[in-house]
């Protein structure tokens, strides 16, 4: 068991290095991070408590995947195996039951602990004929496979979405809104394999406009739902929520370009904080984008043998 | 009509093609054998584009690589992509029309389930679906007949005939020789980055023995069964 957590504690190291980052860096700045951003996204709202909690039970979806479970299983005995399951949930669900209790949500840390422990028991179905279907199979792939692994944040940002209407907050409300859209720029973050660029019968800048656009269609009607709710609720806000749909679009058309800008490689971490700084100060998006357009179009050229 | 002129590949100091000539016609089927690593997946990926090399891989004009089919060997699914959605992804790559893909599953694949679900004949058939669903003239086969069910075996063959007639050039991989002698209107031996044999349907009887004597050789004995 001790050689299994050293093995996978030099599999993250090997990841973060092939991301040219440190790993005595990164265990100095995520608690930080942590810390600090749950902090600051608590003091704008108190319902920002729940978003915060279903980015700490989205990981242990992925630890509880079948097909590593069956794996672990085959390779352990019961008990170290469930000992390993329940160490692997705690460490992840630790952070943030303690960061809860800091806090006070008393009721949320309790939930948070129950949860996780009870997801160390729980494994993943695996070859289920069931295929959850979604409005974005027309133009597969990225919305209709994304929409499939991330459907509990879809379904928190719903959550958190009656929550600011009932609440008549329109922060919030756009908050949730939002959440949509960051949930579809994870959508984009990890390059396809080879072949499912090179298959296209397009040259990169055809492509790329292509992406964009469905991209950005499916964008609109993953967050239909709640632009009509803010025009309802809140007409006030009409142009606030215009200006928003905007940005998200340019948000959208960021990650994808950057990530064709990498491409076949992972976005890296510099990459990784352009984005950062174009979700920060939106302006430079009319810059950024149009740049990583370019540079996207020239690096699919390359790719589909069909210049820029 | 497919040209290779002075094809070489390395990887590192590896060579794994040495530069290879040869000329596939348009309305014939090519098979291509060699051992596991003699470089087949390699050279069909260079015809493709997937890979860069040294040499020249030429067709009709410099647009046939938009008409070029290529299932793979391990062909990739993504996680919850259905096999309806990865032949719509298919056909639009190559502005194929995705409509009655139920009627167009000859290998009745339940095309509402997760791709990466299918057992391994299924996902072959799939990628073979999508690339027979393009509009393409030349079609790049590696290994199409790897753990399909004998009844689809069959229907693959005739399907190969049927491109056959259609002008279609076809160059398969497989390493059950059968299936090869079958449908090969040549089969070229790839070993050690050179192609050292090109043999024609008459030899194909000589060829089989040939590869037997190579391939067995006294290794039964040294088995001591």
């Amino acid at each position: 068991m001790k050689h299994y957590f050293r093995l996978q504690r030099t599999i993250i190291e090997r990841h973060l290095r092939a991301w040219g980052l440190a790993p005595w860096l990164v265990y100095t700045l995520v608690p930080l991070v942590f810390v600090g951003g749950s902090l600051l996204l608590l003091e704008r709202s108190e319902y920002a408590a729940y978003a915060i909690a279903a980015g700490g039970l989205s990981p242990l979806q992925l630890l509880g995947e079948a097909e590593r479970n069956r794996f672990l299983k085959i390779q352990f005995l019961p008990a170290d195996y469930r000992n390993i399951r329940l160490a692997e949930n705690g460490a992840i669900t630790l952070p943030f039951v303690l960061l809860f209790l800091a806090t006070g949500f008393w009721a949320l840390a309790l939930v948070q602990a129950l949860v996780g422990g009870a997801m160390a028991f729980l494994n993943g179905r695996s070859r289920s004929s069931f295929a959850l279907p979604t409005p974005f199979s027309r133009y597969p792939f990225e919305f209709a496979i994304g929409a499939r692994q991330w459907w509990p944040l879809l379904l928190i940002a719903a959550f958190l979405l009656v929550m600011g209407l009932r609440a008549d907050n329109f922060e919030l409300s756009a908050f949730a809104w939002f959440v949509t859209v960051f949930t579809a720029m994870a959508f984009y973050q990890r390059p396809e394999p080879g072949f499912y660029v090179w298959v296209h019968t397009m040259t990169g800048k055809q492509f790329l406009i292509r992406k964009l656009f469905i991209g950005c269609g499916y964008l609109f009607l993953l967050g239909f739902p709640f632009i009509l709710c803010l025009f309802l609720f809140f007409p006030e806000w009409w142009l606030i929520v215009l200006l928003g749909q905007l940005i998200a679009f340019l948000y959208l058309s960021l990650m994808i370009t950057i990530k064709y800008t990498a491409y076949p490689q992972e976005i890296s971490l510099p990459q990784g904080f352009v984005i950062g700084a174009g979700i920060m100060l939106p302006p430079l998006l009319l810059v950024i984008v149009p740049y990583y357009f370019s540079l996207a179009s020239r690096r699919l050229g390359l790719v589909l043998g069909r210049g820029g | 009509m497919v040209t290779l002129t002075k094809l070489s590949k390395s990887f590192g100091a590896n060579q794994v093609l040495k530069s290879i000539s040869a000329t596939f016609p348009a309305g014939g089927v090519y098979g291509i054998i060699g051992e596991n690593g003699a470089g087949k997946t390699t050279l069909f990926r260079c015809i493709a584009g997937l890979l860069t090399h040294e040499g020249a891989v030429n067709g009709v004009d410099d647009t046939f690589r938009h008409r070029l089919g290529f299932l793979q060997t391990n062909n990739f699914f993504f996680p919850k992509m259905t096999g309806r959605e990865y032949l719509r992804l298919l056909c639009q790559a190559r502005s194929a029309p995705d409509d009655r893909l139920d009627q167009r599953n000859v290998f009745d694949l339940p095309l509402e389930e997760y791709a990466e679900n299918y057992s391994t004949g299924m996902k072959k058939k799939l990628a073979l679906l999508g690339v027979l669903l393009q509009p393409n003239d030349i079609f790049i086969l590696d290994e199409p007949f790897n753990g399909v069910d004998i009844q689809s075996n069959i229907l693959i063959t005739e399907i190969i005939r049927e491109l056959k007639q259609k002008g279609k050039t076809v160059l398969i991989s497989s390493h059950i020789f059968s299936t090869l002698s079958d449908t090969c209107d040549e089969i070229y031996l790839l070993r050690e980055g050179y192609f050292v044999k090109k043999v024609s349907p008459a030899d194909y009887a000589s060829l089989e023995s040939e590869m037997i004597d190579v391939t067995v050789g006294d290794r039964l004995s040294r088995l001591g069964l």
